[in-house]
C-alpha cells in the first residue's frame, strides 16, 4: 500500500535535477550577469592587456559552452576554483568552514523548535489565554525584527549593559586556541579532548548569536503551530476520539499534533531558506568564523571563485534540507506516499 | 424492568454571538435495555445537542444547566471527567455523520482500531492488533488484514462507517448513540450499514439511540420514536403509535412530509414556518407561532412535559 | 471580542503607516539640520535636546539621517514589489490561465528560483550586477518574483473554469484580450491584499542587502546602512547610531505586517461572522 521505501527512492530522484538547476543555474549567475569576472580577478591594473591575459588565463576567453563544460568537469572532481586573495582553494575553505556554520544554524534552530512548537500548542489550546497572546506578539514581532538588528540590540543589552555575554568576536574568546580539530564542530570538539572549560567558554560565545537566530525563526513557526493545532482541534476526528474514551493527553500529543506538525513541516522549508540567507548577516555582526563571513570577505575583495562556491554550497544545503523535510514530511503522513 | 439510561430535564445553553441560547430545555426520556429509541427532528432540533450531552462532549460554548442522566446509578451529566472517560467507549459509544471525516487521515484504519484498543481498552498493543482484525471481520469487511493497513482515503464511505462501528462495538457498551449515521451515505450503503448496526445491536442485546432526520428510517428501525423540536421534547411512544397517530400537531406535520405512500408530491405538505430563534426569551411552547391549533392558553407556562415512562406521551396542551 | 481589538490594532498600524508616509515625504525639508553635515567637534555625542537621536562618528545628526533615509528604504521597497508585481502577475496569470508550455516554462522559472536560498540569491545578484541602489530594486524584485507568480497562477487556474469566462469565449473573446479583460482583473485582488506584507518583506530585504556593503553607498543614508556602520560602535556603547535606524526600520516592518494581516483579515470571507 503506502510504501516507505518508493516514497524515499522518488523524492530523491526528484531532488537531483534540482540540484542540476543549481548548478546550470549558479554558472548562469556568474558567466552571462553583466559585469567583467576578468576586470575583477586582475584587480588595479595599468593596461587592457593585463586584463586579456587574466581572461585567457581564466579560460573566458572561450566560447560560453565550453566554459559550462570546464565547470562541470571542475566540479565533478570537487574543484571549486581558487580564491584570489587567500590563494587556497575554495573547495577546502568552504569544507573547513562548514561545520561553523552549521553548528551554529543547529543551535538557532534547536532553540526555536524547543520553545517556538510547544508555544504554538499551549496557545492553540488555551485561547485567549497570556500564552496566547505571548505567542501572537511573538510571532508578529519575530517577523518584524530584522536580523541583524536583533544581534545589536542583544549584544547591546547583554554584553555592554549587562556584561552578561562574552564579546562578540567569533567562537571561542581572543585569548582561548582552539581544540584539536576533530569534527569540527566546536562543542564536540572540545568535549572529545576532555577541555571542559573551553566547552563553556564556547557555548557561551554561541549564546548571543544562536539567540539571534532562534528570534527570527520562532516567529513563523510558532504562529504556524498555532493556527494548525486551532485547525485541527476542532476535526471531526478529534470529537470522535474524545467519544472513544482516548484520554485527553493522548488525543492532544499523538493525535493533533500529528496532523497539525505538517503545515510546520512544510514551514521549516522557508525556514530553511530564510535562515540560510539570514546566516550572512549573523556572522558578520558576531565576527563568527563561517560560510557566511568567507562569503562576505570575497564580496568585499571582488573575488569571484569564492562567491560562486558559496552560492552553490548553500543551495546544495538547501535542496538537502528540503529533501529531509520531504522525508520528514512523508514518515507523519502516510498520505503522500501513495502515488 | 428499570431503564438502562433515565434522562431527565436535561437542558443545554450555548453562549452565542447573540445571546444565550437553550438549545435543548427540560427534556426526559428513558432507553430501556435492548431496546433502540429514536430520536427525529428538523435540523437545529436539538438532538445532536442531546447526544453529545449525554457523553459530555458538547462544544467548549455549551454547557449541562440542568437534567441528570442515570446509567448503572452513575449521573453522566454531573460526574467526574475521569468517571466519564472510563463511560466513554466502553458503556456508551457514539459515532457521527461523515464517517471518513471521523477518522484521523494520516493513519491506518487498522491502527486506529488498535489505539482506541490500547488507550481506552487497555490492552497490549499485539492483544489489540488480533482484536482489531476480529472486528473488521465481524464488520462485514473483506480482507481485513489488507484493509487494516488502509488509509481512510483509500476507503468507501460504506467503509469507513463501518469501521467506526467496529470501533463503537469494541468494548461491548450498554448503549450505542448514533448520531445520523447513514446520512451522508448513498441508499445501497444505507441499507447495508443499518442492516449490519441492528443486527450486531440484536444480538449483543445492546440498546441503541438512533438519532436522525429520517422519518421513515426512524419507523423502520426503531422500537420507540421520540419527536423534537426547538429543543423540547415534545412527544414519545412506540413507533407504530407515533407515526399512525401522532398526538402532537408538529409530529403530525412530520409524518405529512414523508414521501412513502403518498399518492403524489402534491400530498406531500411542508411545514409552514421554521424554527424560531432560541435566542433570548421563548414561550412555553416552541411550536406555537407555526401550530395551526394554537390556542391563547397555549402561551400561559407550563407546558406539559413528555413523561419518560412506557407509554405514548405528548407536550401539548391540545393534543390530536 | 476579539474582531474590536483586531480592528483597533489594524487601526493604530494605519495611523502609523501614515505618519510613516508623511515623515519620509515631507521629513527631509522639515529637518533643521542636514543630514550630510558633519562636525567633528560633537562626534558621537549621545541623543541630547540639539541632537534628539545622537550624531555618528563623523558628528552627523542621526535623527536627520533616519528622517531623510526612510524615503529612499520606501522607495527601493516599493519599486521592487512593484516591479515584481507587475511581472509576476503577468507570467502567473499566463502559466495558470494558458497551461501547456507556458505554464511549464513559468514553473521551471520559479522552481530554478525557489531552489535558492531567496536573500543569499539577492547578494549573488547585487555583487555581480553592481553596488548601487538600482540593483538592489532589481534584485529584490527578481527574489520576490514567485511569490506574486504562484498566487496569480493558483488564481488563473481557478478561473479557467469559470462561468463568465466561457460566456465571454462564446462571445469571441479569446487570447491575450480574453486575459487582459477578464482574467487579470479577477486574478488581481488576492494579491493586492498581499501587497503590504509583501511590503515588510522587501524593506526587510533591502535593508539586509545594504548591512553587508551591498547598494547605497556612503554617506547617502539608508537605514540598513547606518546600522551596518554604527555596528562597530555598539560594543563601546554608541548605542544610538546604530539602534534608531534599527528601531525605524523595525516599526516600519511591524506597521507593515500589521496592516497587511489586518487587510487580509478583513478580506477574507471566513472571518467575517
Amino acid at each position: 500500500m503506502a510504501h516507505p521505501g518508493h516514497y524515499i527512492r522518488r523524492r530523491v530522484l526528484a531532488a537531483l535535477p534540482v540540484l542540476a538547476g543549481v548548478v546550470v543555474a549558479t554558472f548562469v549567475l556568474t558567466h552571462l550577469l553583466p559585469g567583467d569576472p576578468a576586470a575583477y580577478y586582475a584587480g588595479p591594473v595599468d593596461s587592457a592587456q593585463a586584463v586579456e591575459d587574466v581572461r585567457a588565463r581564466m579560460g573566458l576567453d572561450r566560447p560560453l559552452p565550453v566554459q559550462f563544460l570546464h565547470y562541470i568537469a571542475d566540479l565533478a572532481h570537487g574543484d571549486l576554483g581558487t580564491s584570489l586573495s587567500t590563494g587556497q582553494p575554495v573547495a577546502a575553505e568552504l569544507a573547513r568552514r562548514l561545520p561553523a556554520s552549521i553548528e551554529l544554524m543547529l543551535a538557532g534552530l534547536s532553540l526555536s523548535l524547543v520553545v517556538g512548537i510547544p508555544l504554538g500548542v499551549v496557545a492553540a489550546t488555551r485561547p485567549g489565554s497570556w500564552v496566547d497572546h505571548l505567542c501572537r506578539i511573538v510571532s508578529t514581532a519575530g517577523v518584524s525584527l530584522p536580523s541583524f538588528f536583533t544581534g545589536l540590540l542583544l549584544i547591546y543589552v547583554f554584553y555592554f549593559v549587562a556584561g552578561l555575554a562574552p564579546a562578540p568576536v567569533g567562537r571561542l574568546p581572543s585569548f582561548m586556541r582552539p581544540p584539536p580539530a576533530e569534527t569540527g564542530f566546536l562543542l564536540l570538539d572540545c568535549a572529545l579532548a576532555g577541555q571542559w572549560q573551553k566547552l563553556g567558554a564556547a557555548a557561551a560565545q554561541m549564546v548571543l548569536p544562536a539567540l539571534t537566530i532562534a528570534v527570527f525563526t520562532l516567529a513563523p513557526l510558532a504562529r504556524m503551530t498555532r493556527a494548525s493545532m486551532l485547525g485541527v482541534l476542532s476535526s471531526e476526528y478529534i470529537r470522535q476520539g474524545r467519544a472513544n474514551g482516548i484520554p485527553r493527553r493522548v488525543l492532544l500529543y499523538r493525535t493533533a499534533l500529528r496532523n497539525a506538525l505538517l503545515p510546520v513541516v512544510t514551514t521549516l522549508g522557508m525556514i530553511g531558506s530564510s535562515l540560510l540567507g539570514a546566516n550572512v548577516l549573523v556572522e558578520k555582526v558576531f565576527a563568527w568564523p563561517g560560510l557566511g563571513s568567507y562569503a562576505l570577505d570575497a564580496m568585499s575583495s571582488l573575488d569571484y571563485a569564492p562567491l560562486q562556491g558559496f552560492v552553490l554550497l548553500m543551495s546544495v544545503l538547501y535542496v538537502l534540507i528540503n529533501l529531509g523535510l520531504d522525508l520528514l514530511y512523508g514518515l507523519i503522513d502516510k498520505r503522500v506516499r501513495l502515488g | 424492568m428499570s431503564a438502562l439510561l433515565a434522562v431527565q430535564g436535561l437542558t443545554v445553553t450555548f453562549q452565542a454571538r447573540g445571546g444565550l441560547v437553550k438549545a435543548v430545555e427540560n427534556v426526559s426520556f428513558d432507553i430501556q435495555p435492548g431496546e433502540i429509541l429514536g430520536v427525529v427532528g428538523e435540523s437545529g432540533s436539538g438532538k445532536s445537542v442531546t447526544a453529545q450531552a449525554l457523553l459530555r462532549i458538547l462544544e467548549p460554548a455549551g454547557q449541562i444547566t440542568a437534567g441528570r442522566a442515570m446509567l448503572n446509578g452513575v449521573d453522566l451529566l454531573s460526574c467526574s471527567e475521569s468517571a466519564m472517560r472510563r463511560v466513554r467507549g466502553r458503556l456508551v459509544s457514539m459515532v457521527f455523520q461523515n464517517p471518513r471525516a471521523a477518522l484521523n487521515p494520516v493513519v491506518s484504519v487498522g491502527r486506529q482500531i488498535e489505539d482506541v484498543l490500547v488507550y481506552a481498552g487497555g490492552l497490549t498493543r499485539r492483544a489489540a492488533r488480533e482484536r482489531a482484525l476480529g472486528l473488521l471481520a465481524a464488520v462485514r469487511i473483506s480482507d481485513p488484514k489488507r484493509r487494516a493497513g488502509a488509509l481512510p482515503m483509500e476507503l468507501s464511505g460504506g467503509m469507513c462507517q463501518r469501521v467506526m462501528l467496529a470501533i463503537a462495538l469494541a468494548a461491548s457498551p450498554r448503549l450505542l448513540i448514533a448520531d445520523e449515521p447513514t446520512t451522508g451515505l448513498d441508499v445501497t450503503t444505507q441499507a447495508a450499514v443499518m442492516a449490519l448496526l441492528e443486527g450486531e445491536i440484536r444480538a449483543r442485546g445492546m440498546s441503541l439511540l438512533l438519532i436522525t432526520h429520517d422519518l421513515a428510517l426512524a419507523g423502520e428501525f426503531c422500537d420507540r420514536i421520540g419527536v423534537m423540536h426547538a429543543g423540547h421534547l415534545v412527544e414519545c411512544g412506540p413507533a407504530v403509535s407515533v407515526l399512525r397517530t401522532p398526538l402532537h400537531p408538529y409530529t403530525a406535520r412530520l409524518v405529512g412530509t414523508m414521501p412513502q405512500g403518498k399518492p403524489d408530491i402534491a400530498a406531500l405538505l411542508p411545514i409552514s414556518g421554521s424554527l424560531p430563534d432560541l435566542r433570548g426569551a421563548l414561550p412555553p411552547c416552541r411550536y406555537a407561532g407555526r401550530c395551526e391549533r394554537h390556542q391563547a392558553t397555549c402561551d400561559q407556562p407550563p407546558l406539559p412535559l413528555v413523561s419518560p415512562a412506557l407509554g405514548h406521551h405528548v407536550a401539548c396542551r391540545w393534543p390530536l | 471580542m476579539n474582531t474590536l481589538r483586531e480592528n483597533k490594532v489594524t487601526a493604530a498600524a494605519f495611523a502609523l503607516f501614515v505618519l510613516i508616509i508623511l515623515v519620509a515625504a515631507l521629513g527631509p525639508s522639515l529637518l533643521p539640520i542636514s543630514p550630510l553635515a558633519t562636525d567633528a567637534a560633537s562626534a558621537l555625542a549621545p541623543p541630547s535636546a540639539a541632537h534628539w537621536f545622537g550624531t555618528d562618528e563623523v558628528g552627523r545628526d542621526v535623527m536627520a539621517r533616519v528622517v531623510t533615509a526612510a524615503r529612499l528604504d520606501l522607495v527601493i521597497a516599493l519599486s521592487a514589489v512593484a516591479l515584481s508585481f507587475v511581472i509576476g502577475s503577468i507570467l502567473g496569470t499566463a502559466a495558470g490561465f494558458s497551461g501547456g508550455i507556458v505554464d511549464q516554462l513559468v514553473t521551471r522559472l520559479v522552481d530554478t528560483l525557489m531552489a535558492f536560498p531567496l536573500f543569499l540569491l539577492a547578494m549573488a545578484i547585487v555583487s555581480v550586477l553592481g553596488n548601487n541602489a538600482t540593483n538592489i530594486v532589481y534584485a529584490t524584485a527578481v527574489v520576490n518574483l514567485p511569490f506574486y507568480i504562484r498566487m496569480s497562477r493558483a488564481e488563473a487556474a481557478k478561473l479557467r473554469s469559470a462561468g463568465f469566462i466561457e460566456a465571454a469565449r462564446v462571445g469571441g473573446l479569446s487570447g491575450a484580450r480574453l486575459l487582459a479583460a477578464h482574467v487579470y482583473p479577477n486574478v488581481l485582488p488576492p494579491l493586492i491584499v498581499q501587497v503590504s506584507l509583501n511590503l515588510g518583506w522587501a524593506i526587510l530585504n533591502a535593508a539586509g542587502l545594504s548591512f553587508l556593503g551591498l547598494g547605497v553607498r556612503p554617506p547617502t543614508p539608508e537605514w540598513g546602512i547606518m546600522v551596518s556602520d554604527g555596528a562597530a560602535l555598539i560594543v563601546s556603547g554608541a548605542w544610538w547610531v546604530s539602534l534608531f535606524p534599527g528601531f525605524a526600520l523595525m516599526l516600519t516592518v511591524l506597521c507593515f505586517n500589521l496592516l497587511g494581516d489586518g487587510l487580509r483579515d478583513l478580506a477574507d470571507p471566513k472571518r467575517r461572522i
